[in-house]
């Protein structure tokens, strides 16, 4: 991280340095050829009035003065030949130091950062190539899959009638074994209901046996006790003791 | 239960007393009769075996029990006794226990005759000769009168039962036929 820093940091500080230095050595120069502009100016005016070194700036700079009247025009002349005698020298050393500025820049500029950039242009290099191939793969697959399904799609109609008989042979033999159910369902049903029937006469027949023989054995003591007399009480319980003793 | 063998131990010390003196029937007809004054509801269990009497009140009435059913020494002092062990109240068990020990000493069963007339002697006599023949013992009967079993009799002697009853005799013929398939 560090290092990185430095990287990019020392760069920039070089970068600032060599832009910083030619323009403090470049404005001493610059002033200089200004007053001297300025001084020449005064010189070849002659009978001008004076101008301040200020407003010959301005007027360097391209500012427009108005308002001065005659003598505008014969000060415009004196300054462009002000201006054609600065280019000679000034001027010169000023463009040397920046073809010098940027000279420098460029071979900065070449040191440090080509390795980056011909890292990361290789590296998107490389990333674009990658997914270039991985696409191919995926049109290879496309196309394989394609011919696949193409060749499925040929064989589909045999398939599909050999699915048709399979689900043919299925659903008949699921309607034989449904048959088959509901036969023996039926069958259990007709037993139950046969067995319920069966039951419920049994029942009834037992339940009649049982209401007859209740009735019977009520009318039967009824009419014994209607009939019986203290006489036939004392046969009964003669021919009782008579079995009981000859059982003896 | 407890009742019932304390009952047993005294039962079986005065019949011991009565054999020796030859006077077991006099001693179980006596406590018989007493054991009836209990049942009578005229208080006697109550003046013989209440706590809240003093004893010798008690033993006073004891004591003239004995002498109203003319009770021999050993007899007045069985009873006496008993008020001053406080088990006047097992008495009739202990009466009970004795005649149960007088009917094996003189082999003798009691039994009970239901019918639904009252029985005349030459049958009831029947029909004791046959539970006589049946058992091999002596045998004493009760009669009763119940109109349920309708006709002929049901004789009960110890664990033996005959049921002549025309009743049981129709039950079984309804059994019967409820039983046929």
């Amino acid at each position: 991280m560090r290092s990185q820093m430095t990287k990019f940091i020392l760069p920039a500080l070089l970068v600032f340095l060599l832009c910083a230095v030619p323009f403090v050595l470049a404005s001493p120069e610059n002033s200089g050829g200004v007053h001297e502009g300025a001084q020449i100016v005064t010189e070849s005016g002659g009978g001008h009035e004076a101008l301040q070194a200020g407003e010959a700036a301005a007027v360097h700079d391209g500012m427009q003065v108005k308002g001065h009247g005659e003598h505008a025009t014969a000060e415009h002349n004196a300054h462009e030949s002000g201006h054609g005698d600065s280019l000679s020298s000034s001027k010169l050393k000023d463009l040397f130091w920046r073809t010098v500025n940027f000279i420098a820049l460029v071979v900065i500029l070449v040191k440090f950062l080509a390795k980056p950039i011909g890292s990361g242009l290789s590296g998107r290099q490389q990333q674009v190539r990658d997914e270039l191939e991985s696409l191919k793969a995926k049109r290879d697959e496309a196309e394989r899959s394609y011919k696949e399904f193409e060749t499925r799609l040929a064989g589909m109609e045999t398939e599909m009638e050999n699915v048709v008989k399979k689900a043919i042979a299925q659903a008949e033999n699921e309607k034989e074994r449904i048959l088959n159910d509901a036969e023996k369902a039926a069958e259990d049903i007709k037993r139950q209901a046969e067995a319920a029937v069966h039951a419920e006469m049994v029942e009834a027949r037992r339940l009649l046996r049982n209401e007859v023989a209740d009735q019977a054995a009520a009318m039967a003591e009824e009419l014994i006790v209607k009939n019986l007399t203290p006489e036939d009480q004392v046969t009964i319980t003669e021919q009782y003791l008579d079995r009981v003793g000859a059982a003896q | 239960m407890r009742q019932t063998i304390l009952a047993r131990r005294y039962a079986k010390a005065l019949f011991s007393l009565g054999k020796e003196q030859n006077k077991i029937e006099s001693y179980s007809k006596t406590l018989s009769a007493i054991a009836e004054l209990y049942d009578d509801g005229a208080g006697v269990s109550d003046a013989l075996t209440n706590p809240l009497y003093p004893l010798d009140a008690r033993q006073k009435v004891m004591a003239k029990i004995a002498e109203m059913a003319k009770a021999d020494t050993i007899m007045a002092a069985f009873l006496n006794l008993l008020v001053e062990k406080k088990r006047a109240d097992i008495l009739p068990d202990i009466a009970q226990e004795i005649q149960i020990m007088v009917d094996q000493e003189e082999n003798i069963s009691h039994g009970i005759v239901i019918s639904v007339i009252q029985l005349d002697a030459p049958l009831l006599e029947k029909i004791q000769e046959t539970l006589e023949k049946i058992t091999g013992k002596k045998v004493i009967l009760e009669t009763q009168v119940d109109r349920s079993i309708i006709g002929g009799i049901v004789a009960k002697v110890g664990d033996l039962v005959l049921d002549g009853s025309i009743k049981t005799q129709l039950n079984g013929l309804k059994e019967s036929i409820k039983g046929r398939e």
